[in-house]
């Protein structure tokens, strides 16, 4: 897995690419804990989740976007989830989990 | 004062002397670092330092009055002894300082070795310089009536040097060979017999000063009990350290044997194959062998011939130790090339058996079972050099039915082949007779009877734990020491690949690249639904039947047409489509972050099911592929 971040006004871009699985999955966590302890969050209204290359999620990583949309709750951020492919936006309807995070296909 | 002076310097050489000597001892038995000139300045060196460290401790005993006594705790102390016994100690131990430092600078070999032979070489030198010099100087007294102190102690220097050069002779003439055998049979990895010396070398100091303080008077007189105790200690220090000498020669002797045997060992066990069939389709083999103490005959194989052939083989060689060994590699070689040369068990037993028997004086022999197993359609082909036949899993479970032929390496003879087909699943074990033939306590074998009952009773996830059942039921049987155990265990899997990894999050990488790689589909959606199928089953295993323990996952695949995943474990029973669906429509706050990954596979995956049979969680999904 690898994870790249782009800050753009109001609006903070983080590209996750590769697999988010039970491997992966405290990595992610614990890279997104950074990023939003650290000064890049001031005045960011918008975190934009790129999955264009992300290939593959589990329920691990479910989990992970589950955590990260009640952080995010928490301090008014809004998440949006943009470009799954084919497998993510299943996993993301099947679980229902499309209703509580914003996906931008 | 010259007098005061020239006596404390000829002390002080005198207790050198002895150093000296422990050095002249270390040089012939070991080799030297460096040149002569350099070895030499770095002696002189250490020479003068010490010297300049003696004399005046010398200087300060001699000056110290005669017959202080100290009133210690309402006892009489007398300070004169204990000084001189104290200037005595330093003085050694600055001369033993300055022996190691030469011998572990200079010489060669590793430092237990150095040590060894230092610490050895100071004993036998303080032995002479303070015991046998005082006799013969008491004597040179008595004889003369010499009475110049200055004198005396030319004397008492010359005396000991003479001594000295007699018991380094005879040390190079009588020792120093045994010496140089016991550090050549130890490799110089001598750390387990320096105590040895060491503790001698402390017990002496530690009696020597006794005696100093006891009656630092009585040598002025020739006391015929102090003669006799102390000649009678270097004595039987001679005598003990003859008896340890023999010892650790012995014990040394003993190791490198061992050494040698392991490594021979090591060989042997080399040429068997490193690896399991673990995640190989149609078949999946698993081998065990408990070798007995020495060297041993037995010996296995299996590998891959060309056109989807396997081979497999396990053999006995007659006769134990270092012999059979010797044999068994020999014959190894010559029925593994006979093999893949033939692709045949019948004629490769026939061309090894005409080779074992063209220069076998010995009259060793050895049994062979050899079997092929072509894994497209199941048929075993095999052959039986006088082996005991293998048990066999097919329709029912049974002894194999093989041809009675000889042994390899006796008779010139034709070995013939026979035939089994294989049905999916089926097993066969081959084994050595060190299986059958353990012995309990009342002198029963564990026998054929014991080991297909066993089998008839048990259930096994797989090939590993099938060897290791059969071995732990004959260690329980048979608490004696054993022959070799040894056998390979293979079971035909048919269209499907079987794979054991430990339950835990790092094997299922490796489980989803063999799967991915055994999925013929262009569908890349299809294949990471697959995987991801297979990851929320793998963990939930992991996470559930093994929370706290460690445990094995089988897993028996096959992708045909219609992709069949089969899960067994022997974890906590869990049957993980028991727990609820997560409702999808509930809102962020009301939902719990876990229960997705079954209810995934469960959607996605045509079928689910679980049962527990046997101890076993068995957990089955199937997907059609078009």
């Amino acid at each position: 897995m690898n994870i790249a971040k782009l800050s753009k006004g109001d609006s903070l871009l983080v590209s996750v690419g590769g697999r988010l699985d039970t491997i992966t999955h405290l990595d992610f966590e614990k890279e997104l804990d950074a990023i939003l302890s650290s000064g890049d969050i001031a005045g960011v209204t918008n975190m934009v989740l790129d999955f264009a290359a992300l290939e593959y999620i589990s329920s691990a990583g479910l989990r992970s976007l589950l955590k990260l949309q009640k952080d995010l709750n928490s301090r008014n951020i809004a998440l949006i989830i943009s470009n799954p492919n084919d497998l993510v936006i299943d996993v993301l309807s099947i679980t229902g989990i499309d209703q509580l995070i914003k996906v931008d296909t | 004062m010259d007098a005061i002076l020239a006596s404390a310097a000829l002390e002080a050489f005198s207790i050198l002397l002895f150093g000296i000597f422990s050095l002249l001892i270390v040089d012939v038995t070991l080799k030297r670092k460096y040149s002569v000139e350099k070895s030499l300045s770095f002696f002189i060196i250490l020479f003068i330092v010490s010297y300049i460290l003696l004399i005046p401790l010398r200087l300060y005993a001699n000056q110290f009055p005669a017959d202080l006594e100290l009133n210690l705790f309402s006892r009489q102390i007398n300070m004169t002894s204990i000084v001189n016994m104290l200037a005595e100690l330093s003085a050694i131990l600055i001369t033993t300082f300055f022996v190691y430092l030469m011998v572990v600078k200079c010489y060669e070999g590793k430092n237990s070795a150095k040590i060894f032979v230092a610490s050895f070489a100071v004993l036998i030198s303080m032995i002479i310089c303070t015991f046998f010099s005082d006799y013969a100087m008491l004597a040179y007294n008595n004889l003369t009536g010499e009475t110049d102190a200055l004198m005396q102690k030319i004397i008492y220097a010359i005396l000991q040097a003479v001594l000295l050069i007699i018991i380094t002779l005879a040390y190079n003439f009588l020792i120093k060979d045994k010496v140089r055998k016991l550090i050549s049979d130890t490799n110089g990895e001598m750390s387990h017999f320096i105590v040895v010396p060491i503790l001698s070398y402390i017990t002496f100091i530690v009696v020597y000063c006794a005696w100093y303080i006891g009656d630092y008077t009585i040598k002025e007189t020739m006391n015929i009990q102090y003669l006799v105790t102390s000649l009678a200690l270097p004595i039987i220090y001679i005598l003990i350290f003859r008896l340890i000498f023999t010892e650790i020669s012995a014990t040394a002797e003993s190791m490198k044997t061992e050494t040698e045997l392991n490594a021979a060992k090591l060989i042997q066990t080399s040429i068997l194959p490193q690896s399991q069939f673990n995640g190989k389709k149609g078949i999946s083999i698993s081998s065990l062998m408990v070798p007995a103490k020495e060297v041993g005959g037995d010996f296995y194989d299996f590998f891959e011939l060309d056109s989807g052939k396997v081979a497999v083989m396990i053999a006995d060689v007659s006769g134990k130790g270092i012999p059979a060994a010797l044999f068994m590699m020999h014959a190894h070689s010559i029925i593994k090339h006979n093999l893949i040369l033939t692709n045949s068990p019948a004629e490769a037993l026939s061309k090894s058996n005409l080779q074992l028997l063209e220069n076998n004086d010995a009259c060793m022999f050895v049994t062979v079972f050899i079997g092929i197993l072509d894994l497209k359609s199941g048929t075993f082909t095999y052959a039986n050099a006088g082996h005991n036949p293998p048990l066999i899993k097919n329709e029912s479970l049974e002894y194999l039915s093989v041809k009675k032929q000889p042994v390899l390496g006796i008779v010139p003879t034709t070995y013939e082949n026979s035939e089994v087909t294989l049905s999916d699943g089926a097993v066969i074990l081959l084994y050595t007779d060190g299986v059958t033939e353990a012995m309990n306590d009342a002198g029963e074998e564990y026998g054929t009877e014991r080991l297909l009952n066993l089998l008839k009773t048990s259930s096994m996830m797989d090939m590993k734990e099938l060897v290791e059942l059969v071995n732990s039921e004959v260690n329980s049987f048979s608490r004696q020491a054993h022959d070799d155990i040894t056998m390979v265990a293979l079971e035909y899997t048919g269209s499907s690949t079987k794979i054991t990894v430990p339950a835990e999050k790092e094997s299922l990488v490796p489980v989803q690249k063999l799967i991915s790689s055994a999925l013929r589909t262009d569908d890349e959606k299809l294949r990471s639904l697959i995987l991801m199928s297979v990851e929320e089953i793998f963990i939930n295993i992991v996470n559930y039947a093994y929370p706290d323990s460690k445990g094995a996952i089988c897993i028996m695949f096959d992708a045909a047409d219609e992709l069949k995943i089969q899960f067994k474990d022997r974890g906590i029973p869990f049957n993980p489509l028991e727990s609820d669906d997560p409702d999808p429509t509930l809102a962020l706050e009301e939902r719990s972050e876990g229960g997705y990954g079954i209810y995934l596979v469960k959607k996605f995956m045509d079928s689910v099911s679980y049962s527990n049979e046997g101890g076993e969680n068995i957990l089955i999904l199937k997907k059609n592929l078009h």
